[in-house]
């Protein structure tokens, strides 16, 4: 092989080389990208099951403490008899799934409770002023990823709707809570610590955790009405218990 | 004059198996997989609150009644509401849907003033109400509408892309309910919506397609706008009592246009509970 016939191939095969290389980089460059905005999917149906729920018993200050409990059950029952918004943290465990979706600037739960959808931007906002926001059943919820973990920060709460904390203690005006999202058991469990902080409420943060499963993927959402005029739905939970005819 | 080729390319067989070939097919290979998943993820991206603009400030419709034609409803149709005070079930006292804290049947709350909010994913979208009604599920993995179909107030709706526009298929309605125009929607009607952003962005233009041969003697068609609202808008939140009295249980009479609930012709309840009671013991 004479080497004039040799210099093409090896300019050729330096250019190849090149280009190989050239690919992994991009490949890989590609791949690192992937790997850091592949953030976890909290989108799915979750349930809680009996065992979900690890409540401890909070640090109620005084004046929470002695608060009149029948003021709150009346309170309560005009919430249910009317289809009041319930509102967080009641939608979160009422008894049935609840729906997460979430896309790049938002996550949005729903539940099967008479309550709006639960908004949580992830885009970087702040909370909006108190002085325009008007306080809600749900607050206003922002959110950022720590590691795989979701933080979302809640405030603008009213005491409107049920309003009863997991363990004690009621959601109002001064509440700020502070939830934790993260994946467990590859996808299959979500577990969600609640931190509620209200000094007037709490001698110190009142954290609890629930385990939710999800649920198959094939579940759909469905549509739960609540009217306040059923005279029937009215008549059962205003009347004492009768037989079931 | 330099010659920028530095050597006769052997074309044919033996230079299609060599390394430089191989290594120029999987770049544009892989050029091609990323042009692929590229164009999978250039739809345009409706996420964010959108709102409707009435000139006659809120609750002022004109600007969306006023500019939809009259529905072309097939003869004897009859009133979408009964005459207030002649319903069989709470005579005087027949409530106002909007008042009385009723779910309010699509389409309502996309001609109501507050705006509403649309998540997008690849797999579902959502558009999110602020008014009682709950939020649209509309499912863009593929999938067709069930067999057995659940009807409920918003309809089970499937979406797909033509181009820029998003195609949103809804049938299932749940009831009776009101449609600009003087139309209605019922149980068999089918609504095909077209989304699609114009004005940089600006303006959502949605038009929507209402057919039903019960109701109509040709699809009811019309267009609606909706405008982008700032990056940092947030939702509200619509609270409703009805069992306060001094808000809601006296202002029997005032008329709320299209919010009619699902119930008005599906299920009456047999009396209105007048006043909220006290837990039972």
């Amino acid at each position: 092989m004479t080497f004039l016939a040799m210099k093409p191939n090896r300019v050729l095969r330096k250019r190849a080389q090149s280009i190989v290389l050239f690919a992994i980089f991009i490949l890989m460059f590609a791949s690192r990208s992937n790997a850091q905005t592949a953030l976890p999917d909290l989108s799915g149906f979750w349930e809680l099951r009996y065992w979900s729920r690890n409540i401890p018993k909070p640090s109620l200050t005084p004046a929470a403490a002695s608060a009149d409990r029948q003021a709150q059950a009346g309170k309560d029952f005009h919430a249910i008899r009317w289809c009041n918004h319930v509102g967080v943290p009641f939608m979160m465990d009422d008894g049935s799934p609840i729906d997460i979706r979430q896309s790049k600037n938002e996550i949005a739960i729903t539940s099967q409770s008479n309550s709006p959808m639960r908004h949580i931007y992830l885009d970087g906002r702040a909370h909006p002023s108190a002085d325009t926001f008007d306080p809600t059943t749900l607050g206003d919820s922002i959110g950022h990823w720590s590691g795989d973990t979701l933080i979302v920060d809640t405030v603008g709460f009213n005491d409107a709707g049920l309003n009863a904390i997991p363990g004690g203690g009621v959601r109002n005006e001064n509440s700020h809570l502070i939830e934790q999202y993260k994946l467990m058991d590859e996808g299959r469990k979500l577990q969600v610590n609640f931190t509620w902080i209200d000094d007037k409420m709490f001698t110190k943060p009142h954290t609890y955790a629930f385990m939710y499963e999800k649920l198959p993927s094939s579940t759909t959402a469905r549509e739960w009405l609540c009217d306040p005029m059923d005279g029937a739905r009215a008549r059962f939970l205003i009347d004492p218990p009768q037989p079931p005819k | 004059m330099v010659n920028l080729k530095p050597f006769p390319v052997p074309l044919g067989a033996k230079w299609r198996n060599s390394i430089a070939a191989r290594a120029a097919l999987t770049v544009g290979a892989a050029l091609l997989i990323a042009g692929t998943v590229s164009a999978q993820s250039t739809h345009p991206d409706l996420s964010g609150f959108w709102e409707p603009k009435y000139t006659g400030g809120s609750g002022a419709f004109i600007d969306v009644f006023g500019k939809v034609d009259p529905a072309p409803v097939v003869a004897g149709l009859p009133p979408m509401r009964r005459p207030r005070g002649e319903h069989p079930a709470y005579g005087a006292k027949d409530p106002v849907d909007g008042s009385a804290c009723r779910v309010l049947a699509f389409p309502f709350f996309m001609t109501s003033s507050p705006p509403f909010d649309i998540l997008q994913r690849d797999d579902e979208i959502l558009i999110i109400s602020e008014r009682e009604g709950g939020s649209r599920h509309v499912y863009m993995d593929g999938r067709p509408h069930p067999a057995d179909l659940e009807h409920t107030s918003n309809g089970h709706s499937i979406g797909h892309w033509e181009g820029d526009t998003l195609v949103i298929d809804t049938v299932g309605f749940l009831g009776f309910a009101g449609v600009p125009g003087g139309g209605r929607r019922g149980p068999n009607t089918h609504l095909v919506e077209r989304y699609k952003k114009v004005d940089n962005g600006e303006r959502l233009t949605v038009s929507f397609s209402w057919e039903d041969p019960a109701i109509y003697t040709k699809p009811h068609n019309y267009t609606l706008n909706y405008y982008k609202m700032p990056k940092d808008a947030y939702a509200f939140e619509d609270p409703c009592d009805s069992g306060d009295p001094k808000e809601y249980q006296s202002v029997n009479g005032v008329s709320v246009i299209g919010a009619t609930s699902v119930y008005e012709q599906n299920d009456a309840p047999a009396k209105s509970p007048q006043a909220p009671a006290t837990p039972t013991k």
